[in-house]
Order: structure tokens, then C-alpha cells, then sequence
């Protein structure tokens, strides 16, 4: 190859580059990366921008369930046998400041999306 | 020219590996959730992180049997090993400067309420009166490392724990050479410096009545605690009862307020803080604040009239629709 050719390349490399950089910099958008844990392991990581539809059920030993809904790209707990069905009113989850737990469950779902909040207090 | 690309592009990619990364790991320990963040290069500092916490669980912990608090409810005294013995000496420094306003002696009368177990219930005059006169903290004995508290007392450190720990992650993180990082433990959220690009760490603060948020806190190293009547409480006949405790009555604590924050640098006092704030009210409260020099508070009463202390005015700003009053010293 010619020396141009490279220089063409280089610059080429580091368009892409830098628009990957702004992509994933940009906040606030829909998608991201899910990683569903249950009782302290990972159970599975969803990318919820490839718009997957799907539903699963995770049961643990002491009877109860949560059963999970992942639908354009947003993910929630719909519905639960827990007692306070907190995992359930939570609604869908949108950002890492904010997981969805189910405490009596032991299921934690964060969500790696970047937004203008670091964290939620109270 | 085509050695300076070749250059140019390993250049590229030392950069690129140099950069720091965030890692971040949420899980479940003292019955609530765990965020823990920082900007670094070794992931394993999340485990260690975790194990820290699960380690303090183990010692502090009034349900789990073997804990260093569980053994002395259970026979009344005992040795304290070190970080127990910090954590308790710092408990009751604060009951003493509060006056009581915070007590971790109350145990058994939460316990009477249901709010250990989730049976709730309101219970009867006389029983409340018998459990408080075994009650106080200014009964509870620690000399050297020998703790003693009298039959019927049983001791809950629950007010303080979570701030403890949050330092103690902080300072663990310190010491491996983190200079950015957030725990945010069950809401409570502690920082450690700034953000990458010297930015604070911008932090929601739930609004006590529902939907939404009451403003935006900006935090540089500093941490923001809250105890209010939303969070743990159960209705009957259309009355609330709230999970903090009032040590007079042994009821919830009716000050007129439905959340604390506390800001400041030290997470255990704010923590302990913020319960003790709740209980005494507004007024009280600010009367304390003005009084003292480590700490700074915003509180929401029950008409939503929100009070941000001077020292945080300006790192405060609320949501569209809270109007805000700020307390001079």
C-alpha cells in the first residue's frame, strides 16, 4: 500500500473511532447493557438495544418467582409472588442510579445506561 | 512516513488502555441494596468492596446469630473486638450530643411495633411503658473493651451502621489509590472526591410524597443521608406508624417532619444524625445545627415546606415547583 492509502486509512480509523467515542458518551438514551443477578450470581446479561422481546422466570428455593419482561428495549419485573411486590411497582427500569430489586427474591437488575443523575438518595 | 503512523497508532492504543475505567457492582446485604462505583484500573477492589461489607454484616448485624451485637443482647455483656468497639463508642457519642434524640437502645420497642419482623402491630400502653423503663442509653456500660447493657435492653445499631460502612469503603478505596468513587447503600449515598473531569457527583433526592424528585444535590467528597417516615411504616385505621422511634413515648417519632438529610463529611455521624434530626423537628433541629460546625441538613415537613441549611444552599437546587427556605446561622 501506499503511503496515502494509510494516511486515508489512519484517518478513516480515527473517524470511526471518534464517533464511537461520542456514541457511547452521549447520555440519556434507550438501550443499554442489563445484567440480571440472582442470589448473589449472574444469571444473564441482556444488550437491550438489539430489541429482543423476551420473558423469563427466575424461581428461588424458597417458592418464589419473578418473572421478567425485556420489550423494546426496556426491561421490568412483571409480576412476582413476593409480599411487598415492590420489584413489580418499580416499573421499567431505565438507568444505573436506579436498579430493580426484589429483596425477598435476592434479584438485583442494573442497567448500564448513563444519565444525567450519579445516584438516587433517600 | 509510514513508521510515524505505525507510531501515531501504537501511541493510540497505549492511550487508550491508560484510560480509567468505572467499574460498578450492585448487590444485597444488610436487608438492602448496594451500589458501589469508582474510576480505577483494578476491578478487584469491587470484590473486596463486597467482602468489607459482608464482614461488618457479620459483626454489627442484631439478627445474625454469632454477630458481636447479637452475643451481648443475648447474655447482656461481653467483649467488643476493634471495629465493633469503634462503631459503638461513635454510637453513643452521638446519642450523648443529641441527648437522646437518638437512642440505639430501643430495640425491644421496635421489635414490640413488628417493624424486626414485618408483623406489624400498635401496642398496648403498659407494655410500651414496661420495655421503656429498661430502655436509655445512658445505661449501656463500655469500659475499655467490655460492653454491658441491663436485662431487658436490647441494643440496635442499625441508625449508624450503613454510614460506618460507607466509609469504611471509602477509606479501603483511598488507600488503593482511588481518588473518584460513590457507595450508595440503601440510598445513602457517600463520595469519594469528584467525577473524571472534575465534576461533582450529581444526586437526586426522592421526594418523601411520592413521584419524582425534590431537587438535585452536587456532591465533591461529601455525603448525604436521609431518615424519613416514607420509608419503613405501616397504616392503620388510617394512621401512619413510622419505623423511627420517639424515646419519650416509645411511638413514632411526631415532629411534624417526614424526612431528614444530613450532608457532611463524616458518614456515620450524618447517618446517626439524620434519624436524630427527625426526631426532633424542625426547630430543634436547627437550634442543633446552629449550634454545631460538622454538618448540614435539608428538611421536608409534612405540608412540603422544604428548609435547606446556609451552608448547602448552594449545592442544592430544587425540582421546578419546590420553593425552597433557607436557614441562616
Amino acid at each position: 500500500m501506499k503511503t496515502r492509502s494509510w494516511a486515508i486509512l489512519f484517518a478513516l480509523l480515527a473517524g470511526v473511532s471518534m464517533g464511537a467515542w461520542f456514541f457511547l458518551n452521549r447520555g440519556g438514551q434507550a438501550g443499554g447493557i442489563a445484567t440480571v443477578t440472582f442470589q448473589g450470581r449472574v444469571l444473564k446479561t441482556i444488550d437491550l438495544s438489539k430489541m429482543k422481546n423476551e420473558e423469563f422466570t427466575v424461581t428461588g428455593e424458597n417458592g418464589l418467582y419473578n418473572i421478567v419482561e425485556v420489550q423494546d428495549g426496556r426491561i421490568r419485573v412483571r409480576e412476582a409472588n413476593c409480599p411487598d411486590q415492590i420489584c413489580v411497582h418499580r416499573g421499567w427500569g431505565s438507568s444505573t442510579a436506579e436498579p430493580i430489586i426484589c429483596l425477598p427474591n435476592g434479584l438485583v437488575i442494573t442497567i448500564d445506561r448513563e444519565t444525567a443523575i450519579d445516584g438516587i438518595a433517600g | 512516513m509510514k513508521r510515524i503512523l505505525y507510531v501515531l497508532l501504537a501511541l493510540c492504543l497505549l492511550t487508550g488502555c491508560r484510560r480509567e475505567e468505572k467499574f460498578q457492582k450492585t448487590f444485597l446485604a444488610m436487608d438492602t441494596v448496594m451500589t458501589v462505583t469508582y474510576y480505577g484500573r483494578d476491578e478487584s477492589l469491587l470484590e473486596k468492596a463486597q467482602a468489607l461489607v459482608n464482614d461488618l454484616e457479620n459483626r454489627l448485624s442484631t439478627t445474625k446469630e454469632g454477630s458481636d451485637i447479637f452475643r451481648i443482647n443475648a447474655v447482656g455483656s461481653g467483649n467488643i473486638s476493634g471495629e465493633t468497639g469503634k462503631i459503638m463508642e461513635k454510637a453513643l457519642s452521638i446519642c450523648e450530643r443529641t441527648n437522646g434524640a437518638l437512642d440505639i437502645s430501643l430495640y425491644p420497642v421496635l421489635k414490640a411495633w413488628g417493624f424486626t419482623t414485618g408483623s406489624h402491630q400498635i401496642p398496648d400502653e403498659d407494655a410500651l411503658q414496661r420495655l421503656l423503663s429498661n430502655t436509655g442509653y445512658e445505661k449501656i456500660r463500655l469500659e475499655q473493651e467490655r460492653l454491658s447493657i441491663p436485662v431487658g435492653m436490647e441494643l440496635d445499631l442499625g441508625s449508624i451502621a450503613k454510614g460506618y460502612t460507607g466509609d469504611a469503603i471509602l477509606a479501603m478505596l483511598k488507600e488503593a489509590g482511588i481518588t473518584s468513587a460513590m457507595v450508595d447503600l440503601g440510598g445513602n449515598i457517600q463520595t469519594l472526591g469528584e467525577k473524571p473531569g472534575n465534576t461533582p457527583w450529581k444526586i437526586a433526592l426522592k421526594n418523601p410524597s411520592g413521584e419524582g424528585y425534590l431537587g438535585y444535590l452536587s456532591l465533591a467528597g461529601q455525603t448525604a443521608i436521609t431518615s424519613g417516615s416514607y420509608e419503613r411504616f405501616f397504616e392503620e385505621n388510617g394512621r401512619r406508624y413510622w419505623h423511627i422511634l420517639d424515646r419519650e413515648t416509645g411511638f413514632p417519632a411526631d415532629s411534624g417532619l417526614v424526612s431528614v438529610t444530613v450532608v457532611g463529611e463524616d458518614g456515620a455521624l450524618c447517618d446517626g444524625l439524620s434519624t436524630a434530626l427527625f426526631v426532633m423537628g424542625k426547630e430543634k433541629g436547627l437550634a442543633f445545627w446552629r449550634s454545631s460546625q460538622d454538618f448540614e441538613a435539608i428538611f421536608v415537613e409534612e405540608n412540603g415546606n422544604v428548609t435547606v441549611t446556609s451552608g448547602i444552599s448552594n449545592i442544592f437546587s430544587p425540582e421546578n415547583g419546590v420553593t425552597l427556605e433557607v436557614a441562616e446561622r
